[in-house]
């Protein structure tokens, strides 16, 4: 039976030239496992929006929707809100209430339902998605990801027949996503809930999902099973964005229609593959030792927030090499964010010593910031004072010679000539990115430290992102980055460091650093370990496959 | 663990610290008073040992100990006169008795909020505020969700101000007003955009239906009902016997108390087992407990 079907859908935002929807015709059936990807600003989001009625955005509009056969629009608002599951990006911005159990009974508090029915449904969720430990707690206590179970939790107490997903999973850590998705998966396995997701990541998802729809410039380019997408989107550029084992096993010529898809089976392809292969020696001339300065240093740092508080900080010890890209990796909660302010002197250690440039952070005062460390946070929109970008970026460069030139450089340099005019609320979360970049890099600094600087990014931004780093590189700035996107910092870093419990556990050279870790290390490293314990990248995978 | 009153029903427990404190406030009858004075500390004791003696001994005995000297400083009414002042004012027994009894009042109705806050946590006044006004409930929840996320961005925006030279601890005094109003106005930006994004998932959840309910995270048990029943009848008994006269106090121009006697001892013994109420629930649950396991 089918639960959505679209015939012709055509969607004009006011004020735009182009279609965002471009004639689009899809059926999803019931109990089936959607996937929806596709570049940023593909009109993936449109899409998803126009079923959800209450939330379609306003323009110009032609084509059907039908809903269980009947038009959206003439389906009660009432079913559609209980029928229909909608979660979005941000798990904070979706959070209504201040507590976990209101949060489960706001929906069918405001579809009328009784007390006790309330509290039945309320215990049911909190049991199946595994919320009765922080059942009482308060929301602000919460992880990320446990928010987003619980918007998920909270949707899911209504019984929807379908649920609709924008990019849920964009804001969290690895295994954070992963435990999201595998949540999702069972909804989908044992409730038979219909599922419409859009990923970027599609590491794990592509491998779960039922079929997969591909969208370019308002179309749907491709749409079938998980095999059949590898098939129509092989020669498209967005075939880059595939699981690491499609892409490493595709270009091996693993057979058509049955390219492994996990790292299990990317592994036992590979087997096959180099089976009477004669193996390389362990190629040791990846490893580097960086020489160089110390333009930061850390030695035994504690730092707390609150006297009586827990330290965050335990000991940190840490040294950024002058000109290389320095990441440091970890999951959520392990104190990354704090050390990074801590090393910019934002917050001040209780015990050890922060040097920047040999000279100790405490005798630099507010001389350190603009011209030595640049900070990009990881909220851009916490940098943004102005309603256009043009006269936002340009307060940064006010005072210095030929202001006008410098703006210009940093702007072409950075891709946003196009939205200068803009309000910098209204552009994707890439573009807001780059504008906070030409922010902080007009300041001219030597230090560029950034937070999460890939979170949200799909890989076209995130390559981008990668140049620009190595522009930067290349004239001698320094540059520092927290992340828990693994396969980022494993093709760009110079030194990798994890981040543990306060500390740095391990640092060292980016091959030595993955080849040295079994679990958390990058999908192509999982895969080939066995043979190529240094290649870390799919890329250098692929070669040496090849080579041998 | 939360013990047995704290888990009760919120409306229960708001009868008794109405009756008790509204009785308190109003009456200051020796017997009465001491009567509450002594349950509130018990109750305190009995909720959070601790905690309650350190504020006991460090806040509200001081509070006490000042209000008892203050009262005969100021006030000479009165006409068993014990002394002159330098000044030429007299002192008098019945300035010093009034000054003891508000002391002990006031220490009353401090022991007792230290019990009220305990027990009265946010989510049940906010349900007690909810019976009265429905829309209000929900407003305050929210606001209670947006607190603290705002106080989490602004620290995040402050500390990325900081770091481009933009921040509010700038020397000249222009600059630093010039970087707060800009905070403020990145503030309100945000405050919007999120709310926006807010309202499309309220509503994506069916916010705004009509026939909306209200989901009450307490049941009420048929002890919650017999324990206000009680309050209700004995509350009732005692504020009309301090309204008809049965039970009275005189301060001023001379001391004077109702006669001791079998309608007052009724009263006195009455409004001593509402107070105690909630220390007789907790300790009899306690037991009860403590029996049952020691059965295992």
């Amino acid at each position: 039976m089918e639960i959505f079907t679209i015939k012709n859908l055509t969607f004009k935002y006011p004020q735009s030239k182009n279609y965002a929807l471009d004639n689009i015709s899809i059926t999803v059936n019931k109990g089936e496992f959607l996937l929806l990807c596709g570049k940023s600003g593909c009109g993936k989001t449109t899409l998803i929006r126009q079923m959800k009625a209450v939330l379609a955005p306003a323009g110009e509009k032609s084509g059907e929707i039908y809903y269980k056969g009947k038009p959206l629009c003439d389906v009660p608002e009432r079913i559609a809100a209980q029928e229909i599951g909608y979660v979005m990006q941000n798990p904070d911005r979706q959070i209504v209430t201040d507590k976990v159990w209101h949060e489960l009974a706001f929906g069918l508090e405001n579809l009328g339902y009784k007390n006790s029915a309330i509290r039945i449904r309320a215990a049911e969720m909190a049991s199946y998605f595994g919320i009765q430990n922080w059942f009482h707690k308060d929301v602000k206590e919460l992880s990320g990801g446990q928010k987003q179970i619980l918007n998920l939790a909270s949707v899911m107490a209504m019984q929807p027949g379908v649920i609709i997903l924008d990019e849920p999973t964009s804001q969290l850590c690895n295994i954070a996503a992963q435990e999201f998705l595998a949540l999702l998966k069972r909804l989908n396995d044992e409730l038979g809930i219909t599922v419409i997701i859009i990923e970027h990541r599609l590491e794990n998802v592509f491998a779960m999902c039922d079929r997969a729809a591909v969208m370019d410039k308002g179309k749907i380019i491709s749409i079938g099973s998980p095999q059949q997408t590898i098939h129509n989107i092989k020669d498209d550029d967005f075939f880059d964005a595939m699981p690491v084992p499609v892409k490493i096993c595709a270009s091996l010529g693993a057979p058509e229609y049955n390219v492994p898809v996990n790292v299990n089976e990317g592994r036992c392809f590979l087997e096959k593959y180099l089976k009477g292969k004669a193996l390389p020696n362990a190629d040791d001339t990846y490893y580097k030792e960086f020489g160089g300065d110390n333009i930061i240093e850390a030695s035994d740092v504690w730092f707390r927030y609150d006297k009586n508080g827990e330290d965050v900080l335990k000991g940190l010890n840490l040294s950024v090499k002058k000109g290389k890209l320095t990441c440091v990796l970890g999951g959520n909660g392990t104190g990354k964010t704090t050390m990074l302010y801590t090393l910019c002197g934002l917050y001040k250690p209780y015990r050890g010593k922060i040097t920047v440039k040999g000279r100790n952070i405490k005798k630099w005062g507010s001389g350190l910031y603009g011209k030595v460390i640049g900070v990009l946070p990881q909220d851009p929109t916490a940098l943004f004072r102005r309603d256009n970008v043009y006269e936002d970026i340009s307060e940064c460069a006010a005072g210095a010679e030929n202001a006008d030139k410098k703006i210009e450089e940093i702007s072409r340099f950075l891709d946003i000539t196009d939205i200068l005019d803009e309000h910098p609320y209204d552009l994707s979360g890439g573009e807001q990115q780059r504008c906070a970049l030409a922010k902080v890099l007009l300041t001219e600094p030597e230090i560029l430290i950034l937070d999460e600087p890939t979170k949200g990014f799909d890989g076209f931004h995130k390559r981008k992102l990668a140049e620009i780093f190595k522009t930067l590189l290349d004239i001698g700035i320094t540059v520092l980055m927290v992340s828990h996107d693994i396969e980022f910092c494993a093709e760009y870093a110079d030194i990798c460091a994890l981040c543990f419990d306060g500390g740095i556990t391990v640092s060292g050279n980016v091959k030595e650093f993955f080849s040295g870790n079994s679990f958390y290390t990058t999908s192509a490293n999982r895969m080939a370990r066995e043979y190529f314990p240094y290649a870390v990248t799919a890329e250098e995978v692929k070669e040496l496959c090849i080579t041998t | 663990m939360r013990n047995q009153f704290e888990n009760r029903h919120p409306l229960t427990q708001f009868v008794y610290f109405m009756m008790v404190f509204g009785i308190s406030v109003f009456v200051m009858h020796p017997v009465i008073t001491g009567t509450a004075f002594v349950s509130a500390v018990i109750l305190g004791v009995v909720i959070d040992r601790k905690r309650f003696l350190k504020m006991l001994f460090c806040l509200y005995i001081p509070a006490v100990i000042i209000g008892i000297m203050i009262n005969p400083l100021f006030s000479h009414e009165g006409i068993t006169i014990l002394w002159y002042f330098p000044d030429g004012n007299p002192l008098t027994l019945e300035s010093i008795i009034y000054g003891i009894m508000s002391g002990i009042m006031i220490g009353s109705i401090f022991a007792l909020f230290f019990s009220f806050n305990k027990i009265m946590t946010s989510d049940r006044i906010m349900y007690l505020t909810g019976c009265v006004f429905p829309h209000i409930s929900l407003i305050i929840a929210m606001a209670l969700r947006f607190i603290p996320e705002f106080k989490h961005h602004l620290s995040e925006v402050l500390n990325a101000q900081k770091c481009i030279g933009k921040g509010v601890n700038e020397k000249n005094v222009f600059n630093k007003v010039k970087n707060a109003c800009a905070i403020a106005q990145i503030m309100a930006t945000w405050a919007f955009e999120s709310s926006v994004e807010r309202s499309d998932a309220m509503r994506a959840r069916g916010y705004g239906l009509r026939r909306r309910s209200r989901y009450v995270p307490f049941q009420m048990t048929k002890w919650d009902i017999i324990l206000m029943i009680f309050m209700l009848i004995t509350g009732s008994i005692v504020i009309y016997s301090l309204i008809s006269g049965g039970v009275y106090v005189w301060y001023y121009p001379y001391f004077k108390i109702n006669e001791a006697g079998g309608y007052a001892y009724i009263v006195y013994f009455l409004y001593a087992a509402m107070c105690m109420l909630p220390v007789f629930d907790i300790l009899l649950e306690e037991a009860v407990w403590k029996s049952l396991r020691s059965k295992i």
